[in-house]
């Protein structure tokens, strides 16, 4: 049976730093990731993803736990690991003093792939994230999301076993999101595994075939996006616009959130008409959709607030 | 046991990426090229001004491995750069390129920048002095211990700062305290027998004693030029190792 | 009112700055030590210098507040976009030159109160040499902080500032006669060192120091007229630089 792409065990990791309380960042994150996966890491602000990313791409040590990457443990033996893995760093900046080509281009080289491959994948993956033409001008000079483009372009070139990428569209347009995933998308399909994290939902929904919720250091919950959702209670939400005194009633068709003087009801399929002919009695606009992750996300997440407090 | 991936190959060699890295910076920033070569000059001006003129080959020399020492401030304002502002360093940590890998790399890319003026100083110091050819593969020897062991000084510090903002103040200190109180601008044998021997615990004092006997310029003390190339080597290597010891490749 | 740059506003930010500078302790420390190890080379080259290198210590220290200040304000521009949260709001952009240069000055306090406390001990000055020094190395801060403030816009890299600032510092800080007497110098380059702020800052206060060095009454008007002039112009120039460059074009 093939390793996994990627398994953590118990993983632990608190800050301590001179003169401040100690921060538990993580407290005991366990994973698994099947080679040619992607998965997704969802939380809050501080939940502890990039904690956990930064460890399992060998850049931070766990205070402790275990972390294997195809079988190797990184933990104690990274430089197994290491050339199996790329990571595109939160808030990384490329070398401004060199051009897209470049950056690529000497990346890969230091990487030890020889001067043809280099150039052959170089050409490759700039044409692939839309940037061959501004291959030959200065990072300096590319706004924050071409800089941004070009990091992920470097690392993508890699086209490594097992790739980590810590919000890795921030700062960019839709249509260069859209370009990004299907980058990620063609790699994974030649293999590689790819583990993200991501404030965008729809990017999440989009790219994962698995997603871990983890909040204040803890998997909360696992599953592919459509299980998330199917967790919350329903797959159709219907919106009633200034519901709010039918919340009772409302109540009884499936799980309600309130929005100022709007409703929200979760609910299945089989009980949609049912609530649209109360809206229609009590004269109220509504709309029907799909229940999206972002519902899935707050629900989960506001339920572990609320367990803690 | 099985394996689900392909091991992605390595067959090339990984300094010409990091050597490209550098020659960029310098030709797209000249003043990167023409302060090294300026700053040896202007100080080698106020070092005539002030001490015997008899001194000068002895400074030409100073002036060369001082450049050389100015390597390892610059691999510690990059070093500090590419991890706390730009987070390049990430790029190489998760990644085959291991820390003395990365640390050569990015001293190569500096020591690119310091070629010029050494190149210029060598001609100064032919004029200046004769210089016997077997001087000149010592000297190269020397800059290039030199340049390692800087070059691991200055990489070892720039973990340990926090901020960019303690870049600068930091590296001149480190790099100011280890030039000046070596004995590479004037003879060993005019400070008081007592910091003489403080010197000695500055590798920069065994590059400096060791090239200025082989070249034989005035107010060389005369020493034992295989006991300094010795203990030049040893600290090249104990400093080195240490210093990457000291190197944070992970964060904690 | 052409200029607006000492309001509540910059005293508000010279404290920030001032609070950020002091956050590490380095800051303040690195400056003291690099002077004394400066000191102690010059000393071992010629001690007959130690008078002129102390005086020459302490201008060089006011000329380095303008690398700082450069540094400062192209690390928080170009890094952390700081600039744009503070000038969308009541401080002026010449009240953030002025605070971002009072602040660092306010950090390095130190180093001057050590450097003049050993000139006292080592060579005590004249009441009218101290009152000189004072004032030359206020018209260098303000020529230094305005150079600093006015090169580091002209950077969108803040790495590749650097090489200007070694060049800069070694212009006006080695090559003339800050750290040895004026005497040193060729003839022919006398009037062109009374004219640079820096070494003009050192001979003044070594001329008020009477016997220290001997420069006649034209040398002296020309390196006062020149250093006040210079301070001045640029310190003006840079306060409508820094309202110009406030906005991007």
């Amino acid at each position: 049976m093939a390793e996994d792409a990627l398994w953590a065990r118990d993983v632990q990791k608190r800050y301590e730093r001179r003169g401040t309380q100690p921060v538990d960042a993580l407290r005991g994150v366990s994973l698994s990731i099947r080679p040619g996966e992607r998965v997704g890491l969802l939380g809050r602000n501080g939940a502890g993803k990039t904690t956990f990313l930064r460890i399992a791409s060998t850049l931070l040590w766990p205070t402790s736990g275990e972390v294997r990457v195809f079988g190797h443990d990184i933990v104690n033996h990274p430089e197994e690991g290491r050339p199996l893995i790329a990571v595109v760093p939160q808030d990384g900046k490329p070398f401004m003093h060199l051009t897209p080509y470049e950056q690529v281009y000497t990346y890969l080289r230091t990487r030890g792939f020889d001067r043809a491959t280099s150039k052959q994948r170089t050409t490759e993956v700039l044409g692939q994230m839309g940037l061959t033409e501004v291959a030959d001008r200065l990072n300096l000079a590319l706004s924050g999301g071409l800089r941004q483009r070009v990091m992920v372009a470097t690392v993508i070139a890699t086209e490594a076993p097992l790739l980590f990428l810590d919000e890795p569209t921030i700062g960019m347009d839709p249509f260069a999101r859209r370009e990004v995933w299907e980058c990620l998308r063609r790699l994974s399909k030649k293999g590689s595994t790819l583990l993200l994290t991501t404030h965008y939902l729809d990017e999440a929904e989009q790219l994962s075939d698995r997603l871990y919720i983890i909040d204040r250091g803890r998997v909360l919950v696992e599953g592919s996006p459509e299980g998330l959702k199917a967790q919350i209670g329903g797959t159709i939400r219907v919106s009633l616009k200034g519901g709010m005194r039918l919340k009772e009633t409302l109540a009884t068709f499936g799980t309600v959130a309130t929005d100022g003087l709007d409703v929200h009801v979760i609910l299945g399929p089989d009980r949609v008409e049912e609530v649209l002919q109360l809206a229609l009695r009590e004269k109220l606009s509504a709309t029907v959709g799909p229940v999206s992750l972002e519902e899935a996300f707050l629900r989960v997440v506001g339920r572990s607030i609320d367990d803690e407090s | 046991m099985a394996m689900a991936y392909e091991r992605p190959p390595q067959v090339g060699r990984i300094l010409p990426g990091f050597a490209i890295i550098g020659w960029r910076w310098i030709s797209r920033h000249p003043a990167m090229v023409i302060g090294p070569v300026l700053v040896p000059f202007i100080f080698l001006y106020f070092l005539r001004l002030i001490s015997p003129p008899q001194d000068f080959p002895l400074q030409v020399i100073g002036a060369m491995l001082f450049t050389t020492q100015n390597i390892g401030s610059w691999v510690l304002g990059d070093s500090a750069t590419y991890r706390l502002e730009a987070y390049l360093e990430e790029l190489f940590i998760a990644s085959p390129v291991t820390r003395l890998q990365y640390m050569i790399g990015l001293s190569l890319s500096n020591l690119i920048a310091a070629v010029p003026a050494l190149v210029v100083l060598a001609i100064v110091l032919a004029l200046v002095t004769p210089v016997p050819w077997y001087a000149w593969p010592v000297l190269i020897a020397v800059i290039l211990l030199l340049w390692v062991l800087v070059s691991a000084i200055g990489m070892a510090v720039s973990t340990r700062i926090r901020s960019r903002r303690v870049v600068w103040p930091v590296g001149s200190l480190v790099f100011t305290v280890l030039g000046m109180l070596s004995p590479l601008y004037y003879p060993l044998s005019v400070l008081p027998p007592a910091w003489q021997t403080v010197t000695r615990f500055f590798p920069a004092t065994y590059a400096a004693l060791l090239v200025q006997g082989t070249v034989g310029v005035p107010g060389t003390v005369s020493s034992n030029l295989w006991v300094d190339a010795g203990l030049l080597g040893l600290f090249t290597t104990v400093g080195t190792a240490v210093a990457l010891s000291f190197y944070q490749w992970r964060d904690r | 009112m052409a200029f607006s740059f000492v309001d509540r506003y910059t005293w508000g930010y010279t404290v920030t700055q001032l609070r950020v500078q002091l956050h590490d302790f380095n800051v303040v420390i690195a400056p003291i030590l690099i002077q004394g190890v400066l000191l102690i080379f010059v000393y071992i080259l010629n001690p007959a210098l130690i008078t002129y290198a102390l005086i020459g210590a302490l201008v060089y220290s006011m000329f380095q507040m303008g690398q700082r200040v450069q540094n400062e304000a192209a690390y928080i521009r170009v890094d952390s976009k700081l600039p744009e949260l503070y000038l969308p709001g009541p401080l002026t952009p010449e009240g953030y030159f002025v605070g971002m240069s009072l602040g660092i000055l306010g950090s390095n306090v130190g180093t001057f109160a050590v450097l003049a406390g050993i000139l006292e001990w080592t060579h005590p000055l004249s009441a009218l040499a101290w009152l000189v020094l004072a004032a030359v190395l206020f018209a260098v801060f303000l020529f230094t902080v305005s150079l600093g403030y006015f090169v580091s816009t002209l950077f969108e890299d803040d790495r590749a500032i650097q090489p200007y600032a070694t060049i800069i510092t070694n212009l006006f800080g080695v090559l003339p006669p800050v750290f040895y007497p004026l005497s040193l110098l060729p003839t022919y380059w006398g009037p062109l060192a009374l004219v640079l702020p820096t070494s003009a800052a050192a001979a003044l206060v070594e001329a008020a120091e009477g016997g220290l060095v001997s420069i006649s009454s034209g040398g002296i008007a020309l390196a006062a007229i020149s250093l006040t002039l210079e301070a001045l112009a640029l310190f003006l120039f840079t306060l409508a630089w820094a309202r110009r460059s406030a906005r991007e074009r």
